[in-house]
């Protein structure tokens, strides 16, 4: 079920995260010239998860993200030209500005909505399931949420109905231990995620390691199981979050005045620990050991690096969306 | 001769002709009997496309907008307005800006339809209306129907429509009939219709105040020979177009707005605002308004009384106006939908 080199998947999936990577390092190096004027949830530590996801995905499913979702966009549309535009305000950004990092969406590639409120996309999940069922244009719903989305009753609500329903859905839980900076013990009142889902009619599949290939290969398994036995997949997917839960420092660098949330609460050393192993590093490693070549990965990786560069100061000189066209906007002209 | 048809039917008609025509129509929500509303539809269409939910209101609006992303064109039911309040964060922080968030290029093609409750004691939580509230928000269109016609076109087009739109349907206006047209595709309910005809004074109501504002010109007339234009302020889109309401108040000189709503901060206010703007310098006397008592609906009878306007109330406070004495109403009955309804909802 793993995606075969000779037809070229892992480098696939190297690319979407040294895409995704190098996106997010231009953010960081950018971030404090002030041009990029939206509140930012970085995706720094969940790429290898996303990557696999939604490469096993990539044609058959609606998606739905939620707030930290740069990871999800850029491996949707691989369009770095719109996510930056979008960032920084433009008028071909994916949005035309609209949206901001938190919102963005890809109409034509199936992305169909993100929310800056915990949880408020799952729902979304349970109507996009009906309509693969009737106009039958694609076979899954695949919804992306944080783990503090657990503690809300909509999330509740509807995995009761995705059961009941019997519907095609995939839950893409990525679990960072934390709802900003809280961990689970203070605020999760159940035993276990595993525990929690696996009272409902649901199907619990894990991963402990943020790793590409078993993240398309724990996809490709969740599609199987919803056909052989029609009910939902639940994928709990760990990652370590790097940076703050807003904003491009980590959580030990001195905050500005303007910073919202607690200092020290995660461990300095696990840090230490996990900055040595980025994501794109692990799956470098990966894929040396499964055959490629040093020089070939090293290309890649550079080549993204220029690209996103190239993009970054392109989507720079972009135009603003005109102000006056907006009432235009708030319904859909034919 | 052509017989009459009750306002509950005129619905299910126009979602039973949409739903024939288009298989991307579905009904859906926690009561799909809707007082008859929706009478048959399930057995014609089948559980698939007639679904009952279990009670997740916010779920179940989140489906909708999910759906309507992802080329559908959901109607969502609830059998009270109150109940629609557990899925305002999906209504006004999702739905409403679900279009102008994708730069305008998505259609959010949905409709939800919400019970107006009053009477028998329906207290405090299964009377609201708060048309008022969601019309504050860009991104929603609202519609209050008042006769069975105006249902049956008026949902007819909220169904095709590409935008999100919630329909407000008064409990008691279900009961209405009359002869139906049954030609909707040309009509537009995006201006306020014109329900009678006169020259002393202007009304505009919504929804169930329509059906008093009807009777309070009756008695206007036999008791003092006064005429009054009264328009059914049927949609928000008709803030949008109000020129046939500045031409009757330039004309009339006076101005009542019978909302059936709470007055404070909502809709009577905006439509009073534009009319004096529009108006001013034809004004007799200043702009009046009559709505529900600023409390909650209590449950008793007498108590339920107070706090709805009712015919008389608007005759009342037209006397005033315009310095008339008050008139006797002992030859008038006022609508009670007691002599109708025994319960239990």
């Amino acid at each position: 079920m793993s995606p075969n080199k000779s037809n070229k998947n892992f480098k696939n999936l190297f690319e979407i995260v040294a895409l995704i990577s190098s996106c997010e390092n231009i953010i960081i190096n950018k971030y404090n010239e002030n041009e990029m004027k939206t509140p930012m949830h970085m995706s720094f530590g969940d790429e290898n998860c996303i990557a696999g996801v939604v490469e096993s995905l990539r044609f058959n499913s609606f998606f739905f993200g939620y707030y930290r979702s740069h990871s999800l966009y850029l491996a949707i549309s691989k369009d770095p030209y719109s996510f930056f535009a979008e960032l920084l305000g433009r008028k071909n950004g994916s949005n035309g500005g609209i949206a901001g990092s938190m919102h963005m969406s890809s109409y034509k590639n199936s992305l169909l909505n993100l929310s800056a409120i915990v949880a408020s996309t799952l729902p979304l999940s349970l109507g996009a399931a009906l309509s693969c069922a009737t106009l039958k244009e694609k076979e899954f719903s695949t919804v992306f949420f944080g783990d503090g989305a657990l503690e809300e009753g909509v999330f509740h609500e509807t995995l009761n109905m995705a059961c009941l329903f019997k519907l095609p859905i995939i839950f893409v839980c990525l679990d960072n231990d934390l709802a900003v900076d809280l961990k689970k013990d203070y605020r999760q009142g159940f035993k276990s995620i595993e525990d929690l889902i696996k009272s409902y009619n649901c199907e619990y599949l894990h991963l402990d390691n943020p790793d590409a290939i078993q993240s398309y290969d724990i996809t490709e398994k969740a599609k199987f199981i919803i056909k052989e036995k029609n009910c939902p997949v639940f994928l709990h997917l760990k990652y370590y979050r790097y940076l703050q839960h807003i904003g491009i420092q980590s959580d030990f660098e001195n905050h500005s005045d303007n910073s919202f949330e607690k200092k020290n609460y995660r461990s300095k050393e696990t840090y230490n620990e996990y900055i040595k192993k980025t994501p794109i590093d692990f799956l470098y490693k990966r894929l040396l050991n499964e055959g490629f070549k040093k020089k070939e990965l090293n290309t890649i990786k550079k080549k993204y690096l220029n690209l996103t560069e190239n993009f970054f100061n392109e989507a720079r000189k972009d135009n603003f969306n005109i102000a006056e066209d907006l009432e235009k906007k708030v319904f859909f002209k034919k | 001769m052509k017989k009459k048809t009750s306002y509950s039917e005129s619905i299910k008609q126009a979602i039973d002709e949409e739903m024939k025509a288009d298989n991307s129509i579905f009904v859906i929500g926690g009561e799909t009997k809707m007082f008859g509303s929706l009478e048959g539809l399930e057995k014609k269409y089948g559980k698939n496309r007639v679904i009952t939910t279990p009670i997740s209101e916010e779920a179940t609006t989140g489906l909708i907008l999910g759906a309507a992303l992802s080329g559908m064109r959901p109607i969502q039911v609830h059998i009270r307005v109150d109940f629609m309040l557990l899925a305002i964060n999906q209504i006004i922080n999702m739905i409403s800006s679900a279009t102008f968030g994708s730069n305008g290029q998505m259609k959010c093609p949905l409709l939800i339809r919400a019970v107006v409750g009053r009477g028998w004691g329906q207290g405090y939580q299964h009377s609201k209306s708060l048309h008022g509230l969601f019309s504050q928000i860009p991104g929603l269109k609202i519609i209050m129907p008042t006769t069975p016609n105006d249902a049956k076109g008026m949902i007819k087009q909220a169904i095709r429509n590409d935008a999100p739109v919630i329909s407000f349907e008064h409990r008691w206006l279900y009961w209405q009939e009359e002869k139906l047209i049954n030609d909707y595709d040309d009509v537009n309910y995006d201006i306020p219709s014109k329900l009678n005809s006169g020259n002393d004074l202007t009304i505009i109501a919504t929804s169930w105040m329509n059906v008093e504002a009807s009777m309070a010109c009756k008695i206007l007339e036999i008791k003092h020979n006064i005429s009054v234009d009264l328009f059914d302020f049927r949609s928000t889109a008709s803030l949008n177009n109000l020129s046939i309401i500045f031409e009757s108040v330039k004309k009339t000189g006076r101005c009542l707005i019978a909302d059936n709503d709470w007055l404070t901060s909502g809709l009577s206010g905006e439509i009073a605002f534009r009319i004096q703007e529009n108006c001013i310098e034809s004004m007799k006397s200043p702009i009046k308004r009559i709505g529900f008592k600023n409390i909650p609906c209590p449950t008793a009878r007498n108590l339920e009384n107070y706090f709805y306007p009712n015919a008389f109330d608007i005759v009342r406070m037209v006397e005033s106006t315009i310095g008339l004495k008050e008139s006797s109403l002992e030859d008038f009955d006022l609508y009670s939908h007691e002599k109708k309804f025994r319960g239990p909802f």
